[in-house]
């Protein structure tokens, strides 16, 4: 164990012990430690919470084969123990030796990819892990990657032509700069992390026996996977989390299996990568992997995280409770398995003892009848938090007629739910448009949605009785 | 050419025409000639600032670190409507690494909001509004001492509506009462109640548009240095002069005293266009302390205390003949300015792009308890174009008439307020152009005919701004031994492309590269005058500015040239870069040899933006068209398509004008479909003090989008021949977008912005079933 993170930034080892250091605490921010140090303030702040990308960094790390990955992610939400083993790279990496500009820098110079420019060093980093990772150039990886990004001056047009224009090159290795990265991270230590200062303590566990023991430790630590919801309590209400629980380096958590019959996928995984393990088998799931957050977000926050938030506005419960997917928890005495179902008890509450942590959730693979939507409506296409969600599950037998459905919402209640009467009215009944209509009636005052800020609770209702009609559609086309 | 004088300057800046004494040349330089190929302007060269930008090298006020500096962070008032009884500083003053705290107690009462208010007062008109600031070691530490402050507010009765703020009973925000001025402002021309009498058709619609924030992504922000009795500051700013003269004034100090500085700044779109609070603070706390101070708003404060464009509720009323001529207008408006003064009207396109003999209009700005109003790229003429472009539409399917074709029957080719021919007016030629690009023909002939859950429709949006500049703007150009040119102005890139333009202008006259070109911007000790940068005036005042100097260092090199080659200067010609004797070619000698006879000299001239020609209306035009998809199942709106047409005059830079249009189509996207600042009723706070809230276009939102130029150049206007394009961008999109919608849905949506749940309910009329 140790009370000091290593990293590698920009090429360079770097050391952070916390105990001596007076300025960070393990609860800073990526963005604040690079702001505060000389020759590093390429890297923007735009919001400090995760909406704009202007401090968007790379994350480079050793993938199993022994090569490197790259992940364009919010550095606001960042605490700097999760740089332990890992490589940070900002836009100041990114130039030659005697200043000459990436192909990335090099497009974006050709297609006026900046007006003010406060937003371009966050592009050029999200453009770059793009270019690393040799993405094929089309409008949807481009959206994909830069939805997160917010310009207010360019209307993204210069920005999308300079990534066709630097991802259809095909590139250049890299070489001698990743080898040396490469060097580098081998020789990174990698065990676990313990820094208690008078104000806090902050556990990096490394396995998940660690963790478990931990957890038993200290019950009343914050557990944290990806913080993307509890970095804002840091910047945004200037709070000092007094005991922090980090499992992100606990490579058991991030697994995945897949039986005959069902995945088990590891709480750790995160989004994006979940929305690529269930591309085949859950399709649903991977289109609301998609749209959840930008892909900063996505490629930090984890499954684990989401199920731990309970919002009501969640995008993985619904779509997990329509996939009848258990949760799977552990603690030092063994493991309890839980159907999301019946996970979630009220606002924000969830079925987890103090001791718990959430392992693991296991989908079992549907079958042919069975067809599974989801839907989310926000006010903006992408890198929004639902107004309304939906996922429904219909399994029809050989007659056309319902056998089992779930609906599922978010939004419409203070916790994400069933339309139980509308699902007990269609059971059994026929398949068809009239069916449907029946049921929006009843679907549109099953739930009593609030008015807020996002929308009035009349378009929730609308909508949620629209979303049903809009399933049976899509079916029959 | 060298010679000047003095005239009287008029020209319309943002909310109202600007008169001021200013030096112009005597004699203009003749214009480039719109056929003129030239070899630099006109093309898509790189911007001068790119290689910073996308290094991260580029040094915006907010990267700005100096030795020793403290940080500033200011408490907001949280209550909608209050007056301070009492404040205790003192837990706060005790925190460790806290070094001053500045409160209506101890602040001096410096002027602010035009005279009706205090840097701090004790009558606090919105959540948000200034009561303390504290600096300290970190801000961080800033942050957490404003919590331990105590104040005893006395909370008030508030007011968060125009509508409302207008009934006699209202709160009131100040003793005469909340109606700006106590009067509305009115123009009238002929008789519009006689012009209704005579019509065939009447209509009368109500239209309503939301506040929206400018959210440029750099905050404002500042970091002052006191040295002695002289004030340095970097201010992300629109206007370095603005922010000098509101320091004098305010710490009564001589301008001489005061140095502001503006290099890169991440966006303004008027937010900054004149000095912010924050700034005096910071100059205040930093003489108490003695070390610099860095004062930056964070994105809540960029949601509350910045300015935004304020609301709108429009009446309009039009009458026509059968055959479509617009027989009278009017409109009645009101608007909420915020707490403190700023304008809310937005009838001007309505008075001034149509052809009409009878109009009036009536225009309430109102106080209201919320953040105050600034101008935001086209104040006042976004919300006017929404609610005007809807009607004339209406008023086209009323006579039975192609929206174009209702449009060209009343086009008006002089100005209808001044009666003043235009220096030039290519609207119809936007129209063809605009129509032909989109596929006008395929628009739905009955609007809502579109079968399907997802309805297509297409509609277009006239346009019409200001935007031609004038004097006085001064830009100076020095020539140094070497032959590199410095251009000096004291304008600001706000990010438009500024340095890029005036680099480009000057090298074409001189006929050097780009490389040999610097351009030093923003700075009130070395730079000369220039207006602050709004108005899409930047381009047509600087650009004749910085080409006046340069001819003039033209001329002056001819007679370096013919003292050193013993000729008289009329025989000297300038060509590529070098001097040459006309009568004998061979004999020549190049820019760089000329000047090392002028040793350590640098040469200086001072070029002048020309005076506007007398007589003539400036304005600029265009028409966009938008093609839409509206989802009816989800609410969903998807714009498709954008084609911009415009006239603009000359095109300085085919990149940086594609990309204004770009960004003004994307922000008037916004403006339709999703920004709106949303204010509680019961509390009077602001709900979307964040971007997760305060949704902004991404690229997602993102349409593909065509741009025709139809214009090649007014010379008439200036030298250069151009005309301001920022705003006109983003103008007619929103209506555009609105009237495209119609098309799809047969269902007119009169207030924005365009959300799913507006959509959902205008379709469906309440929670029931279509
Ligand atoms: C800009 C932005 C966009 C967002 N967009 C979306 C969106 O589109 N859809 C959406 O649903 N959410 C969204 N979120 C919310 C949030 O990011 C997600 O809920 C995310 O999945 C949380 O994952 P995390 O790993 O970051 O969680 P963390 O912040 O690490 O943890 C969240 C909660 O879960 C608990 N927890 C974490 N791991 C475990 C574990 N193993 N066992 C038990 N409890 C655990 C924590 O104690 C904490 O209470 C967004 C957030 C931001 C900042
Ligand atoms: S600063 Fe906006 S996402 Fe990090
Ligand atoms: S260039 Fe200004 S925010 Fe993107």
């Amino acid at each position: 164990m140790r009370e000091s993170i290593s990293f590698v930034l920009n090429g360079k080892i770097t050391v952070i012990d916390f105990l001596s250091e007076t300025r960070f605490t393990p609860t800073t921010t990526v963005l604040n430690y690079l702001r505060s140090l000389p020759g590093h303030r390429g890297v923007k702040e735009g919001c400090a919470e995760g909406d704009c990308g202007a401090c968007t960094v790379v994350l480079a790390e050793l993938n199993g084969d022994g090569r490197l990955t790259y992940r364009a992610v919010n550095s606001c939400l960042i605490f700097l123990p999760k740089l332990h083993g890992k490589a940070l790279l900002t836009v100041e990496y990114l130039k030659g030796q005697n200043g000459q500009l990436h192909p990335v820098q090099q497009a974006l110079v050709e297609t006026h990819g900046s007006q003010c420019g406060f937003c371009t060093p966050g592009f050029v980093m999200s453009l770059y892990a793009l270019y690393q990772e040799k993405t094929e150039y089309s409008r949807e990886n481009a959206e994909e990657a830069l939805a997160g990004n917010l310009c207010r001056c360019t209307g993204y047009q210069p920005i999308l032509k300079a990534a066709e224009k630097v991802l259809k090159e095909k590139p250049a290795a890299d070489s001698e700069k990743e080898q040396k990265l490469i060097r580098l991270l081998k020789n990174l230590p990698k065990e676990s992390v313990a820094v208690q200062t008078e104000k806090q303590y902050y556990h990096l566990p490394a396995t998940l026996d660690e963790l478990l023991h931990l957890r038993q430790t200290y019950p009343q630590a914050l557990l944290l996977n990806g913080a993307t919801d509890a970095a804002l309590r840091v910047t945004k209400k200037f709070e000092t989390l007094p005991a922090v629980i980090d499992t992100s380096a606990v490579a058991e958590l991030g697994f995945f299996t897949k039986t005959e019959r069902s995945f088990i996928i590891g709480s750790g995984v995160t989004i994006q990568r979940l929305k690529d393990i269930s591309r085949d088998h859950f399709p649903a799931l991977s289109r609301m992997c998609r749209v959840f957050g930008s892909r900063q977000i996505r490629q930090i926050a984890t499954l684990g995280g989401n199920l731990g938030t309970a919002s009501p506005i969640g995008d993985m419960l619904p779509v997990l409770m329509a996939y009848d997917g258990t949760v799977i928890l552990k603690s030092l005495n063994g493991e309890r398995r839980v159907s999301l179902d019946e996970f979630v008890l009220g606002y924000r509450q969830i079925d987890l003892k103090e001791e718990k942590i959430i392992y693991a959730v296991e989908l079992p693979i549907p079958g042919a009848n069975v067809h599974i939507r989801t839907y989310k409506i926000s006010k903006r296409r992408e890198v929004d938090i639902s107004t309304v969600s939906a996922a429904f599950r219909l399994e029809l037998n050989n007659k056309e007629t319902i056998e089992r459905i779930k609906l599922v919402y978010g939004g419409m209640a203070e916790t994400t739910k069933r339309a139980y009467k509308t699902e007990a009215f269609l059971q059994g009944k026929a398949w068809n448009g009239e069916t449907v209509l029946a049921a929006q009636k009843i679907l549109v005052d099953e739930f009593t949605p609030i008015s807020d800020a996002r929308s009035g609770a009349d378009f929730r209702r609308i909508a949620a009785a629209n979303l049903l009609l809009k399933f049976w559609q899509e079916l029959s086309k | 050419m060298a010679d000047k004088k003095v005239i009287k300057s008029r020209y319309f800046f943002e909310e109202d025409f600007e008169e001021q004494l200013a030096e112009v040349p005597a004699e203009k330089v003749a214009a480039w000639d719109k056929k003129a190929k030239l070899k630099i302007v006109g093309k898509g060269v790189d911007r001068y600032d790119a290689y910073d930008k996308v290094s991260g090298t580029a040094r915006y006020t907010f990267d700005i670190q100096l030795p020793h500096m403290a940080y500033a962070k200011t408490l907001r008032c949280p209550y909608a409507h209050a007056c301070i009884k009492s404040i205790d500083v003192s837990q706060a003053e005790k925190m460790p690494g806290v070094l001053a705290v500045l409160t209506a107690d101890n602040a001096p009462k410096i002027k602010w909001y035009r005279g009706t208010s205090y840097l701090f007062d004790r009558h606090l008109r919105y959540a948000g509004d200034e009561v303390a600031c504290v600096a300290a070691k970190s801000e961080r530490i800033a942050a957490q001492a404003l919590k331990k402050i105590k104040v005893e507010y006395e909370v008030l009765p508030f007011v968060a509506d125009a509508g409302k703020a207008m009934q006699p009973d209202a709160p009131k925000l100040y003793e005469n009462g909340n109606i700006a001025g106590g009067k509305p402002s009115v123009y009238e021309r002929g008789n519009a109640d006689e012009g209704f009498n005579r019509a065939d058709v009447v209509v009368e619609e109500t239209f309503d548009t939301q506040v929206v924030v400018h959210n440029p992504t750099e905050p404002h922000c500042s970091v002052v240095n006191w040295d002695g009795d002289k004030l340095t500051v970097w201010d992300s700013t629109q206007s370095v002069f603005g922010v000098r003269n509101a320091l004098a004034d305010s710490l009564d100090i001589p301008a001489n005293h005061v140095r502001v500085i503006k290099k890169y700044m991440g966006g303004g779109f008027g937010s900054k266009l004149a000095a912010g609070k924050y700034t005096i603070m910071a100059a205040l706390l930093a003489r108490t302390i003695g070390r610099p101070v860095k004062i930056s708003m964070d994105r809540e404060e960029m949601n509350l205390a910045v300015g935004n464009r304020p609301d709108s509720v429009q009446k309009l009323k039009f009458g026509a003949k059968k055959d479509g001529t617009l027989l009278a207008m009017s409109h009645y408006s009101y608007g909420a300015a915020g707490a403190y003064p700023s304008g809310a009207g937005c009838s001007w396109p309505l008075r001034s792009i149509y052809k009409c003999p009878n109009v009036r209009t009536e225009e309430y700005t109102v106080f209201i308890n919320a953040g105050p109003g600034r101008p935001f790229r086209a104040p006042g003429h976004v919300q006017g174009t929404f609610a005007l472009e809807a009607m004339i539409d209406t008023m086209a399917e009323k006579t039975g008439m192609d929206p174009l074709d209702f449009r060209l029957k009343n086009y008006s080719e002089i100005d209808p307020v001044s009666g003043q021919p235009y220096t030039t007016k290519r609207l119809r030629e936007a129209y063809e152009a605009g129509a032909k690009a989109i596929g006008w023909e395929n628009r739905n002939k009955k609007p809502g005919s579109d079968s399907g859950v997802i309805k297509r429709g297409l509609g277009m949006a006239s346009q019409i701004w200001w935007g031609g500049g004038g004097p006085p703007t001064y830009a100076n150009l020095k020539m140094n031994r070497d032959g590199s040119v410095e251009v000096l102005c004291g304008t600001q890139d706000i990010g438009t492309g500024t340095y890029t333009i005036l680099a480009q202008v000057a090298a074409e006259v001189l006929e050097l590269p780009m490389d040999k070109v610097s351009v030093i911007l923003g700075d009130t000790a070395v730079t000369p005058y220039a207006h602050g940068s709004g108005g899409s005036v930047t381009a047509p005042s600087t650009t004749p500015a910085v080409r006046h100097a340069a001819e003039l260092m033209k001329e002056k090199l001819i007679g370096y040239a013919a003292a050193q080659m013993n000729l008289p200067p009329e025989r000297i010609a300038y060509r590529s870069g070098e001097l040459v004797d006309r009568d004998n070619p061979a004999q020549k000698m190049s820019v760089s040899a000329l000047m090392r006879k002028v040793r350590e000299q640098v040469l200086v001239t001072t070029g002048m933006r020309e005076a506007n020609p007398e007589g003539y209306a400036v304005n600029t035009f265009g028409a966009q068209f938008a093609e839409v998809e509206v989802h009816t199942d989800t609410g969903k709106i998807v714009v498709k398509r954008i084609v911009a047409a415009h006239d603009i005059g000359r095109t300085l830079n085919r990149k940086l004008l594609e990309n204004q249009f770009e960004g003004g189509i994307m922000q008037g996207i916004g403006f339709a479909l999703m920004e709106e600042r949303v204010i509680d009723r019961n509390t009077g706070k602001v709900l979307t003090t964040n971007l997760e809230n305060y949704k902004m276009t991404l690229l997602p939102d993102m349409p593909e989008i065509e741009v025709i130029i139809v214009s090649d150049a007014d010379p008439l206007l200036n030298n250069t021949g151009v005309k301001g394009i920022g705003e006109p961008a983003h103008i007619p999109t929103a209506a555009a977008i609105a009237n495209a919608v119609y098309n799809a849905t047969g269902v007119r949506f009169k207030s924005l912005p365009l959300t799913p749940d507006k959509v959902l309910q205008g379709l469906y009329g309440g929670v029931k079933q279509g």
